[in-house]
């Protein structure tokens, strides 16, 4: 997967340009690490990190067991500033208790975060009315705040297959995609311009992971506007695996998120329009495509894009190399 | 196998154990590699060696054209990996040629098992140790035979003729062995100790770990066993180790260069750089050296390239530390370097040192670089033949050292008030003669003052304050004469006798203790 072409276009078109939003130089780093840990060699290369002798300072990576961080290690050149194993959402929704969560928490604020999850974002089966991973966001906004920090990007990723997930889960979803359709006349004519439907379950019957996406976009705005954040820009991409049956979605999300400052009053309008209203922001997800990257139909265009830079970025590794023999 | 690079030439070494699953341990360096012929003959006969001892060689790559001096001479390092692997994998080419080499080694021969609850290690068939097994196909099969090993030939394309290595990859780890490196032998003791480990970003932060666990309590009592708290720290502790052993630069930091220029070149001549799991090791070295410890600077001893036998040469260095203990404690002592390459651990008995000299040995950390001690080394490398003439020279060369120069120093230094036992010593009596002198008595303070060495009187009073003259030979505040001045003084507070008769009292005194020893 760390090597796949398609996740290395994501890396470079959607994540690489969001940092570069930032326009700050190094930047701290913290994600979900999969050896070899492409993203971080990819900042590396365009020097948006700041490496010594021999750490990666200011990133930090968190992965789900000690396997991944023995092939963590193994697979970089240098060691990360600091390397957990453990559950992401563990750690941050955990207490200063664990000398793990403490640690972590002592890393915030940072630059990037890079939530590159691999499972649906409220599993089917779930006892708890919020998720561990809806959690896990606020509680980063919550850290993000307290550590004083004016703007970062945050890359969400998960998994769309509807069924996965806890039904009421989506019905809040959907009922948020409602809630912007009835109070939000933009959104509603958005919608209209783009999919042709005036109506919640039309838009959903009719592309529900792309109805799916507006709703977890929209609450993620939800959940950063209680610590007095809001949206500078966003975008969503998809990346399908077709290649092997059955079908699997994963949404990408990435957010350039800046501290709300309520704008100055010069004008008659401003007034009473100071607060830090995200709905409209909903609209601009709103699209009629979403750009799609498909295993069936990209991956040999974008092996040939990535394959030479994932190949020297695989070298990439502290221990030295040996030549492979012809026989 | 980190001394096998080393004698191959290799500039750079990296070690991935995969840490903390340990898996599989690979070594990989770019020395000049072996050949199939080289490779056949290290590996079935213990102790041959085509390595001359202290042969110089080229540094593979060296910019500099630097030559190094060998250390090991008895090519059972390969051997050696048998102990922590079952199987091994050494992949090698020379320099200017297309071939390679590709062995296997099996060590599965070996079982083991349980005897009095330790694990041992003995060969499955005893008969097939003394013969060999003539019906598999085997490398080594005369008189020892310690596993199998299949030698393959590779080929290279043209573009890397110029190029050497060798890679050892050992797999089927042993279990005790990964447990041990990986600390979970204490996790059953200690469930929590893998959460609670701290993760080690760069080497610096290893050895801050190991310092502060140090300061800790030593040991912790589970299920009424004694569980030492470093042992959770066995990679931690290894890599230190390592990095003791090796012949690797020291850190680059501007004190430890102009304090000790000598050895920092000497260090840094061999050009070898180690990296294990991403840390790139260097010299163990503490930064508070040369920082004062309750207000007193160290003291380093230096002998530069002096002659120690025939044309052999040694230099060393000794740091000590007043008042204090050198920390952390596996620096104590002194180490010994064959061409960089430490030989054993920091030795606490100054290599065998004849004299007592108490607590000082406690204070006192150094590292002597030596030349020729080559021969005087035990298989292991980790000893040194205690009969070898050079070694014997070279033991003589210290001591020597310590008797002459050493010793005395720090016995002078004591001796002065500015030495920090005397002002502890100094501190307490002023302390203790303080809280006898309460209001009320003939002394209400007393304090140590300089009241010039021409003067011959020991206390002086001064309306109700008592002087005690610091610069008088009999206030320098060992043991014996503190409590001498305390018990004296405090006739003079409570107002048994005067000042002008204290040195006639205190002479009575001692004249009396003279005679009741002698009666």
């Amino acid at each position: 997967m760390a090597t796949c072409p398609l996740k290395h276009e994501i890396r470079v078109n959607l994540w690489r340009p969001f940092i570069l939003k930032l326009r700050k130089r190094p930047i701290t780093y913290l994600t979900l690490y999969s050896p070899p840990i492409m993203d971080v060699k990819l900042l590396q290369h365009h020097g948006l990190i700041e490496v010594n002798n021999e750490k990666y300072l200011g990133v930090v990576g968190v992965g789900i067991n000690t396997e991944s961080e023995a092939d963590t290690v193994t697979n970089l050149d240098k060691r990360l500033d600091l390397l957990l194993s453990g559950d992401i959402n563990t750690l941050i929704n955990g207490t200063k208790a664990s000398k793990k969560a403490k640690q972590l928490d002592e890393k915030f604020p940072f630059d990037v975060i890079n939530l590159d999850y691999t499972d649906p974002l409220h599993k089917y089966g779930m006892d708890r009315e919020l998720s561990p991973h809806v959690e896990a966001i606020a509680n980063i906004f919550k850290k993000q705040d307290k550590g004083k920090i004016d703007q970062f990007a945050l890359f969400l990723t998960t998994f769309t297959r509807i069924e996965a997930y806890r039904p009421d889960f989506i019905e809040y979803l959907k009922g948020i995609v409602e809630e912007n359709i009835n109070n939000t006349p933009n959104f509603k004519q958005k919608l209209f311009d783009v999919s042709g439907c005036e109506n919640l379950n039309d838009y959903y019957n009719k592309s529900t992971n792309d109805c799916f996406a507006v709703a977890v976009t929209k609450m993620i705005l939800k959940l950063m506007s209680d610590y007095n954040y809001t949206l500078a820009a966003g975008d969503i991409q998809w990346l399908v695996r077709d290649a092997v049956p059955p079908e699997r979605n994963m949404l990408h999300l990435a957010f350039h998120i800046k501290r709300f400052v309520a704008p100055k009053i010069v004008e008659k309008r401003n007034i009473g329009n100071r607060k830090n209203n995200v709905e409209h922001k909903s609209v601009e997800f709103l699209r009629e495509d979403y750009l799609k990257l498909k295993e069936s139909t990209d991956r040999d265009r974008l092996n040939e894009v990535h394959l030479e830079q994932i190949n020297s970025f695989n070298q990439k590794t502290f221990e030295l190399k040996i030549p492979e023999p012809e026989n | 196998m980190v001394s096998n690079s080393y004698d191959a030439g290799a500039k750079k070494v990296t070690i991935n154990t995969g840490y903390p699953v340990i898996e599989k341990i690979i070594v990989t360096d770019n020395g000049r590699g072996m050949d199939d012929k080289k490779f056949r003959d290290i590996i079935t006969q213990i102790g041959f060696s085509e390595k001359n001892i202290g042969e110089e060689i080229d540094v593979i790559g060296s910019s500099k054209h630097t030559r190094r001096k060998t250390i090991g001479h008895y090519g059972i390092g390969f051997l050696a990996i048998g102990q922590l692997a079952k199987k091994a994998t050494i992949v090698s080419k020379t320099k200017n040629s297309l071939n390679g080499i590709r062995a296997t080694l099996d060590f599965d021969q070996f079982e083991t098992h349980r005897t009095d609850g330790k694990q041992r290690s003995r060969a499955i068939d005893e008969s097939r140790i003394e013969k060999g097994d003539k019906n598999r196909s085997r490398v080594a099969e005369e008189k020892f035979n310690i596993g199998e090993c299949l030698i393959e030939s590779i080929r290279y394309g043209r573009e890397y003729k110029e190029e050497s290595f060798t890679r050892v990859e050992l797999s089927e780890i042993r279990d005790d062995v990964q447990r041990q490196i990986a600390g979970s032998t204490t996790s059953k003791l200690l469930p929590d100790a893998q959460d609670q480990k701290s993760y080690s970003a760069s080497f610096e932060d290893i050895l801050k770990l190991l310092r502060e666990k140090e300061k800790q309590s030593s040991e912790v009592r589970l299920n009424n066993q004694k569980v030492p708290r470093l042992r959770e720290y066995f990679y931690e502790m290894l890599l230190w180790e390592l990095s003791v052993y090796s012949p690797l630069p020291y850190p680059d930091d501007d004190k430890l260069k102009s304090k000790l220029q000598h050895f920092v070149g000497l260090a840094n001549k061999s050009e070898f750089e180690l990296v294990v799991d991403g840390f790139k090791l260097t010299k163990p070295y503490e930064e508070w050296f040369w920082e004062k410890k309750n207000g007193f600077a160290t003291k380093i001893f230096k002998w530069e390239n002096e002659k120690y036998y025939n044309d052999y040469r040694a230099s060393a260095y000794l740091i000590y530390q007043p008042g204090t203990m050198i920390r952390p404690k596996a620096l104590q002592g002194i180490l010994v370097r064959e061409n960089s390459v430490a030989v054993g651990l920091y030795d606490t008995t100054f290599l065998s040192y004849p004299f007592n000299e108490g607590t000082k040995f406690n204070s006192l950390t150094g590292e002597i670089f030596a030349s020729g001690l080559a021969g005087a080394m035990n298989v292991d490398r980790d000893s040194f033949n205690q009969t070898a003439e050079e070694y014997m020279a070279l033991t003589e060369w210290f001591h020597e050292k310590l008797y002459s120069d050493v010793f005395p120093e720090i016995k002078k230094f004591q001796k002065t008030t500015e030495s920090p036992s005397r002002i502890k010593s100094a501190n307490l009596v002023e302390d203790v003669l303080n809280i006898i002198a309460q209001p009320g008595e003939n002394i209400t303070k007393v304090e140590f003052k300089s009241l010039g060495k021409t003067e011959k009187r020991r206390v002086k009073t001064v309306g109700k304050k008592l002087i005690i003259n610091s610069d008088h030979k009999d206030c320098d505040m060992s043991v014996a004469k503190r409590e001498k001045l305390i018990f004296a003084t405090t006739l003079i507070i409570q107002g048994y006798i005067t000042d002008d008769i204290f040195e006639k009292v205190s002479d009575e005194i001692e004249r009396s203790k003279i005679k009741a020893k002698n009666a």
